[in-house]
């Protein structure tokens, strides 16, 4: 265009024009450009619609897996006297985004009003609105709609924009790409042609794949030229998953509004879990407080804390998913509330009670200091400055030590360098170059990386003073109790009297610790190195908590106060008052092995093959099909595992579990259904008359994920399942629990337990008692957390029946009011352990449980002893042994000992030089507590055995033998 | 802040309504701040160099006057500043680099390292302009001025600022010093300059911006697709410089100032002397006025043009940037320059001056250009080699359908291009007088405007979005 100047309007017929003919084009732009958008419903909300449609509800219940697995809709709707009117609209792995949005569009905007909106699931995930996968973030795009502002800024972590801009953005982009699209599919149609209907999806039908190829291929780009040149951007749709959850950044107080609005009540009901790492390091705990205040400042809002459901370890799938035991507490606890409650009435909502903050906390005493550690180089590709840091005292601070337990915490241990602390970091990568003043400790070797190197300086280790411990403020908080020291919490007066309730490990060092409630001690139940205590908290005024420790590191897992039914947590989450089972053959993250040996029986048909479509034969034998891929176990209907192989003449056919849609459309396999086996042959021929043989045999080689964790077990086969580095049983084990159906004649199956060689459980089961559900067995010993290895086995006798084991765990033992379960079947104790007084001096003694209780009352006394064991190489010695009533307390060298007798060839007890004899010994230096005895020595030369006592030198006292055991390796 | 970001229309409308309701001394004195504010607006410090050149000029050209005796001094001191300040932010990591290259090649390790120098955006441009001052005072051509405010604002500019045109000081300092008289003429043709240019870089220069790049970032792209997007290229780099050169014109017509002319259709230049007088004309008329003369020119025989055509020319491809590419592209514009001069005399005017002769001279250098233009975009000499070692026909079916897509694209966006010139060549003239041209204009200033708002890449929404 030229610059040559133009007349204007002579008259007002010009200007107008020229004043409105612009306006008329932006304003038919902006009224084009920011029409509605038109949307398409997702499978997902159309399936929704039929759900509302097909029964009006006057609950809708909004959530994850969580919410689908564990709530029974026809039980809730009993309970609450409806027919039906309970509509489940859960998507898996979802979150508050994806509930606020079913919650707008499929129930309110499709014109239903339900009464109550029940939300049972976790925090963490109803207060984190970043979808967390791309699938699930695509079941989110599929169900919002256009104008969906709120719910993308809340994923994005942004404001909201307005109406007009999403609308404008996703209409520029159309049009770019309408007219770009067109660009490129004419000119690649008019070159080079195609197959299509029209030139647009003819060209881009050619163009797309070339395209892709040429700039999307694998190398194709020099990423360097690339990041130069072009700038580095996100995907759409995910946004950073590093910013804090909080209650004002989630959509559960616009999805309360939203229900305020259109007259329904909100019930979140926060669901048990168990205490695994990950669940537990998210947490949000000052956003649950909120969450909490939320619910119960707003009209129609309601809380109800699950979390404290005394439901046993067994009852749970997996960490955060409960099973049939587990659903039938959670529905009956739920049921109790709406029983209470009236939940789709006017009568507000009890009131809940928010987590307990503490009116102050503080550590009392001193701890002992910390020995300079052993700085050694970082070898091979040492980083920066950083040396490594390792003092034997601070093993099991370390996170690895801590995670191998099943333990959230940090690392406790600070270090500085001629005086200056260092920054404890939590990853690898925020060391950085190496020479930025940082400290890491993930294993047993701290990472000591200062600003320039070591060199002479001196390295100093100390005790992060903080209250709760957290790395610099992030990481997961800590309330870790020293040694001799204390952790003091005040808590606020409480409205009526209560229970508190605290879980604590022993993480390293020897001792004990104790809690109080003003300095009235609490009942402690000592498990291993877990400690549970409860103790009565009176109401009216404030209290003081106090835990100390006269010798161990400890780390306060939970406390919490239950009042009236209600659990208030100080401390952690209520998970962290259980256990984590040991799960032997379902669910364990590592270590786990299991092996089941048996025969590939063949099954007997209770008729000839039947033809049932052209090519689809039926293999009928009701008693397979009782096990089949759509037989109800009556645990998690639809979760039984195929046990069965089809073979064609000898060669095994696809499968299993080929779904009935693929046989009947003319795909091989075959398929377990009530009626018997459903198979196709392998190239579509018919069995009935294409002379093969085929053969249908029971197995138990089959892909474990199809089982998820349940195994087969049919006669005359034995499952194994070993596991090493127990750690997460900080509290030990006690009792075995079996889940398990059973198919055909009743019959013994044996069980045993072993952990370290050393018998825990040996037993014969009736079936008849597994029928019942969850079974469990105590122990007949106590499997101490040092364990390192354990072994389960369950034989199955030839003439029983096949057996479908959902699990095996061990457990410690169960907390006062848990679920009550069928009583364990009698056992027959196992004799008491192979020891023996060796003198007249000492008196063993067998006790219930298979203890020996060795008292002597001569110092110096043989004690107890095992009868010799050949030796040579390594002696190992196992057990496990109580040290009582010493006399001399508190003596340097006098106490209780395990001591090694060296023997010869004949018998005859090795001698020194000076003519002394030739033992080995340990002491037994703990007094009250049990000591796992966990030692090896190597032979002396000319001894061919060995043998073990445990006795006193120097003193008397009570040696309460659980285990001692002694092998040569 | 950039003419294209809404920052500068809410910026510029407010400096358009105070300007025209005050008297002149006013105006320059809102012309420098708001040129402070506009230049100063990502960072301050940039200012600090603005102003240091603009003082070190100011003074040296009043001390040429005062003390004439030692007027060369002055000017010495002058260019040193100047280009001293150009040479340390724009080439001494250049220099660096290569001289730690020569030395490894030469077996002799050394620890030198490139400083990471932050480039100052305008650098290029003002110092040229404020060097054009000194020059012309110096030559006895502009006195030098007492008014430090007016000064300050020929420098300081800020349509002309960053992207240019370079404009000389006896053009644009006598604008400065006198009265603006409000003109709708003015005003109209104004914005419509300044609305064209806004679409050209928005709609033109920054849609195909991601094609050639991606083009340009594969490993192996075959001949056609190289020469496919060095097409797109061409288009590209014509439409964003002279789309910003524009509304650089069309923002300061509004303020009642004239800039040059920067770009009058260079690819319809016939041969390589024509297109350095339609191309970057500010600067090529200042390269040829401030360096090709004083070198020699015309004078000299072959070898003094020789030498005046490859010093100006291989100094004009080194302004443009700190790398090799650059200066081979300026050598080799002084190859051409040097080829038409040899060449030219041979063949017949009757054939020069003919039609289809003509088309062919425009074509021929059009594809030059083209050519040049390859040099100028890849700045990797390894993958310029190859891409002159590269068969134009040679590529795979994949390749192809690529390269045929750049191609529909380029020249679909090019259209707009042939459809400003025929509409200036032969319906403007005819609508010189219709009184109704104002309803066109803003309804094509209307049209413009959603074109751009539909276009405009807003960066990272847009990159995502961008599927080739």
């Amino acid at each position: 265009m030229s610059d040559t100047p133009f007349p204007l309007p002579g008259g007002a017929v010009g200007w107008t024009l020229a004043a409105a003919l612009p306006v008329a084009v932006v304003a038919g732009w902006w009224a084009w450009m920011t029409r509605p958008l038109p949307a398409e419903p997702s499978p997902i909300a159309q399936g929704f619609a039929r759900t509302l449609a097909s029964d009006p509800p006057r609950v809708v219940v909004l959530g994850n897996s969580i919410a689908r697995v564990s709530l029974v809709a026809p039980q809730l709707s009993e309970a609450l006297g409806l027919d039906g009117g309970v509509a489940k609209l859960t998507i898996d792995g979802s979150n508050s985004a994806h509930w606020y949005t079913i919650l707008e569009h499929s129930v309110y905007e499709a014109g239903y009003a339900p009464d109550l909106v029940l939300i049972p699931n976790l925090p963490a995930y109803a207060l984190d609105p970043v979808p967390h996968s791309p699938i699930v973030q695509v079941r989110l795009d599929e169900l919002l709609q256009p104008g969906d502002a709120l719910v993308r800024a809340k994923v994005r972590g942004g404001s909201p924009v307005p109406w007009w801009t999403e609308r404008l953005t996703a209409r520029r982009l159309d049009v770019r790409a309408f007219v770009l699209d067109g660009l490129k599919a004419a000119s690649v149609d008019l070159v080079f042609g195609g197959d299509g209907d029209d030139v647009r999806s003819r060209g881009l039908a050619t163009a797309d794949p070339a395209l892709e190829r040429v700039f999307g291929a694998d190398g194709a780009v020099d990423m360097d030229l690339h990041a130069a040149a072009m700038p580095i951007v996100e995907v759409r749709g995910e946004a950073s998953t590093d910013r804090p959850i909080t209650l004002a950044g989630s959509l559960i107080p616009d999805l309360v509004q939203l229900a305020a609005a259109h007259g329904s009540r909100v019930l979140f009901v926060r669901m048990p879990v168990l205490p695994d790492p990950e669940i537990l390091a998210r947490e949000p705990a000052d956003a649950v407080a909120d969450l909490v205040d939320l619910l119960n400042d707003a009209p129609n809002g309601g809380y109800l804390d699950l979390s404290g459901l005394p439901v046993p370890a067994t009852a749970f799938n997996d960490t955060v998913h409960l099973n049939d035991l587990g659903i039938r507490a959670f529905m009956d606890a739920l049921v109790a509330y709406v029983d209470e409650v009236d939940v789709l009435g006017d009568t507000p909502f009890p009131r809940a009670r928010p987590p307990l903050v503490p009116l102050q906390v503080g550590r009392t005493g001193t701890p002992p200091p910390l020995d300079a550690p052993e700085v050694r180089p970082w070898g091979g590709d040492g980083l920066g400055c950083c040396s490594l840091a390792v003092a034997p005292a601070l093993d099991g601070l370390d996170q690895r030590a801590l995670l191998g337990r099943g333990l959230v915490a940090v690392s406790p241990v600070r270090v500085s360098v001629d005086g200056t602390p260092l920054r404890p970091v939590d990853a690898l990568a925020d060391h950085g170059d190496g020479c930025q003043g940082t400290s890491r400790h993930p294993r047993r070797a701290l990472e000591v990386c200062p600003t320039r190197p070591i060199g002479d300086g001196a390295v100093q280790l100390s005790l992060d003073p903080g209250l709760p411990v957290t790395l610099d403020g992030t990481g997961h908080p800590s309330w870790w109790v020293y040694p001799h020291t204390a952790v003091t919490l005040t808590l606020p007066a409480l409205e009526a009297d209560g229970v508190l309730r605290a879980a604590w490990v022993h993480t390293a060092g020897d001792g004990a610790t104790s809690l109080t409630v003003d300095d009235v001690a609490a009942d402690v139940d000592v498990r291993d190195l877990r400690r549970v205590a409860t103790a009565t908290v009176p109401a009216g005024r404030p209290v003081t908590v106090a835990l100390s420790s006269d010798g161990p590191f400890a780390l306060l897992q939970a406390l919490g106060v239950e009042t009236d039914g209600q659990l208030q947590m100080v401390v952690g989450s209520a998970a962290g008052l259980r256990g984590l089972p040991l799960r032997l053959t379902t669910g364990a993250k590592r270590d786990e092995h299991v092996d089941v040996v048996g025969p590939a029986l063949p099954a007997v048909a209770d008729g000839p093959l039947q033809a049932i479509a052209s090519g689809l034969v039926l293999w009928p034998s009701t008693a397979l099909g009782a096990m089949g891929d759509r037989a109800r176990t009556g645990r998690q209907p639809g979760r039984a595992c195929n046990p069965v192989d089809v073979l064609e003449d000898g060669a095994p056919l696809p499968g299993p579990n080929t779904s009935l849609r693929d046989l009947q459309q003319g795909t091989a396999g075959y398929l377990l259904e009530p009626r018997g086996v459903l198979f196709r042959s392998s190239d579509g021929t018919d069995p009935l008359t294409n002379g093969r043989t085929y053969t249908v045999r029971r197995t138990d080689d089959l892909p474990t994920p199809r089982c998820e964790g349940q195994h087969w077990v049919h006669p005359g086969g034995t499952l194994t399942a070993t596991h090493d580095a127990v750690g997460v049983l900080t509290g030990g084990a006690d009792v075995l629990e079996l889940l398990a159906t059973t198919w055909g004649p009743d019959a013994e199956v044996h069980v045993t337990v072993s952990a370290d060689g050393a018998p825990l459980l040996d037993v014969d089961v009736d079936t008849t008692a597994l029928s019942g559900g969850l079974l469990r067995v105590p122990l007949q010993r106590h499997l101490p957390a040092s364990t390192s290895a354990v072994v389960f086995t369950l034989t199955v006798p030839d003439d029983g029946p096949s057996l479908l084991l959902d699990g095996a765990n061990l457990v410690e033992r169960p907390l006062t009011g848990e679920v009550d379960t069928p009583d364990a079947v009698a056992i027959t104790p196992l004799p008491a352990p192979p020891v023996h007084a060796a003198d007249a001096d000492a008196t063993v003694t067998p006790e219930a449980g298979g203890l020996a209780v060795v008292t002597t009352t001569t110092p110096r006394s043989d004690g107890a002893c095992l009868a010799p064991v050949p030796a040579s190489g390594k002696l190992f010695l196992g057990g496990r042994i109580t040290v009582r009533d010493v006399r001399p307390p508190d003596h340097p060298r006098f106490g209780a000992y395990v001591v090694v007798h060296w023997l010869d060839a004949d018998g005859v007890p090795l001698r020194k030089d000076d003519d002394r004899p030739l033992t080995t010994s340990s002491r037994l230096a703990a007094v009250g507590t049990p000591v796992d005895v966990d030692q090896g020595w190597r032979v002396p030369e000319g001894a061919t055995a060995a043998q073990v006592c445990a006795t006193f030198v120097g003193a008397t006292g009570t040696l309460a033998v659980a285990a001692l055991t002694a092998e040569a390796r | 802040m950039t003419f294209v970001q809404w920052q500068f229309l809410v910026f510029f409308a407010i400096v358009f309504a105070i300007y025209w309701s005050v008297g002149r001394r006013a105006q320059n004195l809102l012309l420098a701040v708001a040129s402070a504010v506009f230049y100063g607006w990502v960072h301050p410090w940039f200012l600090g160099l603005l102003y240091g050149s603009a003082v070190l000029d100011y003074v040296m050209g009043r001390l040429m006057v005062e003390r004439p005796a030692r007027r060369r001094l002055w000017l010495t001191l002058s260019l040193a500043g100047n280009l001293g300040m150009l040479g340390w932010f724009k080439y001494a990591d250049f220099f660096v680099a290569n001289v730690a290259a020569a030395l490894d090649a030469l077996g002799l390790h050394t620890s030198l390292h490139t400083l990471g120098i932050f480039l100052p955006v305008g650098i290029s441009f003002y110092t040229f302009q404020t060097m054009s001052y000194t020059l012309d005072i110096y030559r006895g051509q502009l006195e030098p001025r007492r008014n430090f405010l007016d000064y300050v604002v020929f420098v300081s500019f800020f349509p002309q600022l960053v992207a240019g045109p370079v404009e000389r000081a006896s053009n644009l300092l006598p604008q400065m010093e006198r009265e603006r008289r409000w003109s709708w003429d003015q005003l109209l043709s104004g914005i419509h300059l300044a609305m064209w240019g806004a679409f050209k870089k928005v709609c033109i220069a920054d849609t195909i911006a991601p094609y050639v790049d991606k083009i340009f970032v594969l490993h192996d792209p075959s001949g056609p697709l190289i020469w496919a997007g060095t097409l797109g290229f061409t288009l590209q780099i014509l439409a964003d410089f002279s789309g910003y050169t524009d509304i650089a014109r069309g923002t300061a017509r509004m303020l009642g100032f004239e800039l040059m002319e920067n770009f009058r259709h260079p690819y319809l230049a016939a041969n390589p002397s024509d297109f350095w007088r339609r191309w970057h004309i500010s600067f090529s008329s200042w390269i040829r006025d401030y360096l090709y003369i004083p070198l020699g020119g015309n004078r000299g025989g072959q070898l003094g043009v020789l030498r005046s055509t490859f010093g100006a020319m291989t100094l004009s491809g080194l302004w443009h940037g700190a790398s090799w590419n650059f200066v081979f592209w300026g050598v080799y514009h002084a190859v051409l320059l040097t080829g038409y001069r040899l060449v030219t005399p041979r063949i017949p005017a009757s054939v020069r001056r003919s039609g289809p002769g003509r088309v062919a001279a425009v074509a021929i250098m059009f594809g030059f250009t083209v050519v040049g233009w390859l040099i100028f975009r890849e700045t990797h000499g390894d993958r310029l080699l190859a891409a002159f070692t590269k068969a134009p026909w040679a590529a795979s079916h994949d390749q192809w359908v690529a390269t045929v897509v750049m191609l529909a694209t380029t020249a679909a966006f090019a259209l707009p291009l042939f459809v400003a010139l025929a509409w200036e060549t032969w319906v403007t003239p005819r609508l010189v007088t219709w009184r109704g041209r104002l309803a066109l204009e803003t309804t094509l200033w209307a049209t413009w405007a959603v074109a751009m708002a539909t276009f405009v890449r807003l960066s990272t929404t847009d990159f995502i979005y961008f599927q080739f």
